[in-house]
């Protein structure tokens, strides 16, 4: 599946721009959506999945304009969607949502709503609890049930928003792994503030700010971004002026900082940047 | 028909409802009819039988808003228009059916009060009509329990002292109303057919 994103705009009765005139071409696999609160990331997803419009520009997805309704509702049909903010039905089982989300997306048969259901419980490790009614279950797993009914009916398209947020450790890595399996041979769109999900799924990034495109391309491109500004400092007292801190290291010398700058203090060493010193670097380039 | 079948099952306990109700009433005509005399029953009657179309109008209400997966439901080709309007539906269908069997059963105990024969059937089925129809309305416009189940009562209260009170032609008494609120709800389903204005508005809440 290929989507191509033309000069889409997508205005909010007395905001700024939620989206702003954003191009971008994404290819088949998986691909991490990322930047700061408000830069547009939901907006965007609300739009590829054909549940807003845009008010100005176009989507493509696989060649079909998705301003015509027969191409929304066709995409509809093989597409899977995680909102950022989902609570399923409380008095039902996980098995019971799949079961329900399963006749949204129009699967008849019952027992191929069973059987897919039952796998992907099994899938995102629900399966001792598949029968409990879901208001009972931990916030994280109820976030698995969120993810396991976007994978209702095998979808081509899956657009997942912060699907990690709340997972623990465990279950964050389990997720991870399932998604770069599925991206194998679909798109996957992942939005998320967890770089490190990013660096170890996704081989294609694209990096919204206020609504506009500052960077898409190869994850590694975005990493290249901090190559020769990403610097470790000697342990000093006060933190480097002109300096992205990364992150701070006390150690009984005095405090040991990750910077991205071009001016690191004297004794800095210089090192590999990952992608959060690479997508740093380019938060502070604007 | 998976679709109307998870829909009722959802909503099973309140389909039950008017039909309870119903029983209710029919069992306390019976039971009165033998002790009291027509003249006494006759008040409190008018006042039974408009316990179902209040309750109509709440749960109505209630069926309606709330839902917490609108979004993930207009992802879906199924769309969110058409789980709301066959939860109106069910409701509806519910409520009427029982309301016909109020009037059919009151009405051969002779206990239906200001009964003009079989056309006063339209007097208890068109309330409820009316009430649903407009509560779905609101339920579209402003997504809020509270509101709606408000509005309900408000729409009955209407019903119930002004109107019915002075119109008392059966036909024309329930014909004008019953105009307006289908064109309240034909309004209602063209605007919870736009699924942004369905998202943002509970994403807002
Ligand atoms: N329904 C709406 N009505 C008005 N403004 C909105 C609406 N939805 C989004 N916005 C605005 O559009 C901008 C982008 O919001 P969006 O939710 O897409 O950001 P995001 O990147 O998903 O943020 P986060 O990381 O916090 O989830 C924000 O300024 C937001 O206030
Ligand atoms: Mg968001």
């Amino acid at each position: 599946m290929f989507i191509s994103i033309d000069h889409l705009t997508k205005d909010f009765r007395g905001r700024p721009a939620a989206l702003n005139d954003l191009t971008v071409d994404l290819p088949q696999g998986m691909i991490g959506l990322i930047g700061p609160n408000g830069a547009g990331k939901t907006t965007l997803m609300r739009i590829l999945t054909g549940i807003i419009k845009p008010t100005e520009g176009k989507v493509f997805i696989d060649g079909q304009d998705l301003s015509l309704p027969a191409n929304r509702r066709n995409l509809k049909r093989h597409l899977g969607y995680l909102p950022q903010h989902i609570t399923p039905y409380d008095n039902l089982s996980p098995l019971g949502f799949l079961d329900y989300i399963g006749i949204l997306k129009m699967i008849g048969n019952k027992r191929v709503r069973q059987e897919q259901a039952h796998t992907l419980l099994e899938q995102v490790g629900l399966d001792d609890v598949m029968n409990q009614p879901i208001g009972g279950l931990s916030g994280g797993m109820r976030r698995r049930v969120g993810i396991a009914q976007a994978l209702m009916g095998d979808p081509q398209l899956l657009v997942v928003d912060e699907p990690t947020a709340g997972l623990d450790p465990e279950e964050r890595m389990r997720f991870r792994t399932l998604l770069a399996q599925l991206g194998q041979d679909r798109t996957v769109i992942l939005s998320t503030h967890i770089l490190d999900d990013v660096a170890q799924t996704c081989p294609w990034v694209c990096v919204l700010r206020f609504g506009r495109n500052q960077y898409d391309g190869p994850t590694e491109g975005l990493i290249h971004e901090a190559a020769g500004h990403t610097w470790v400092t000697p342990p000093i007292a006060a933190p480097p002026d002109n300096a992205t801190i990364i992150n701070a290291e006390p150690t009984p010398q005095g405090t040991r900082y990750r910077i991205v700058t071009d001016t690191p203090p004297a004794g800095s060493v210089e090192t590999a940047p990952n992608l959060e010193d690479g997508y740093m670097a380019l938060a502070s380039e604007r | 028909m998976a679709f109307v079948g998870i829909q009722l099952k959802r909503l099973y306990r309140l389909v039950l409802l008017p039909f309870i109700l119903t029983a209710g009433v029919l069992l306390a005509g019976f039971v009165l009819e033998s002790i009291w005399s027509l003249r006494r029953i006759r008040p409190v009657m008018m006042v039974l039988t408009q316990v179902p179309v209040i309750a109509a109008g709440l749960s109505t209400a209630f069926v309606l808003n709330g839902d917490p997966i609108v979004e993930l439901a207009e992802s879906t080709p199924t769309g969110w228009r058409k789980v709301q309007v066959t939860r109106l539906l069910i409701i509806t269908g519910a409520f009427l059916a029982a309301a016909g069997l109020l009037f059919t059963g009151l009405h051969m105990m002779r206990l239906w009060p200001r009964d003009m024969g079989w056309v006063s059937i339209v007097t208890p089925v068109g309330s409820i009509f009316i009430v649903n129809c407009l509560v779905f309305l609101i339920a579209v416009l402003t997504t809020s329990m509270p509101t709606s189940s408000l509005a309900s009562i408000a729409i009955w209260l209407f019903l119930c002292f002004i109107w019915d009170p002075y119109i008392t032609d059966p036909v024309r008494q329930r014909l004008i109303p019953l105009f307006i609120a289908a064109a309240g709800a034909i309004f209602g389903w063209n605007m919870c057919g736009d699924a942004e204005r369905n998202v943002v508005r509970v994403a807002a809440l």
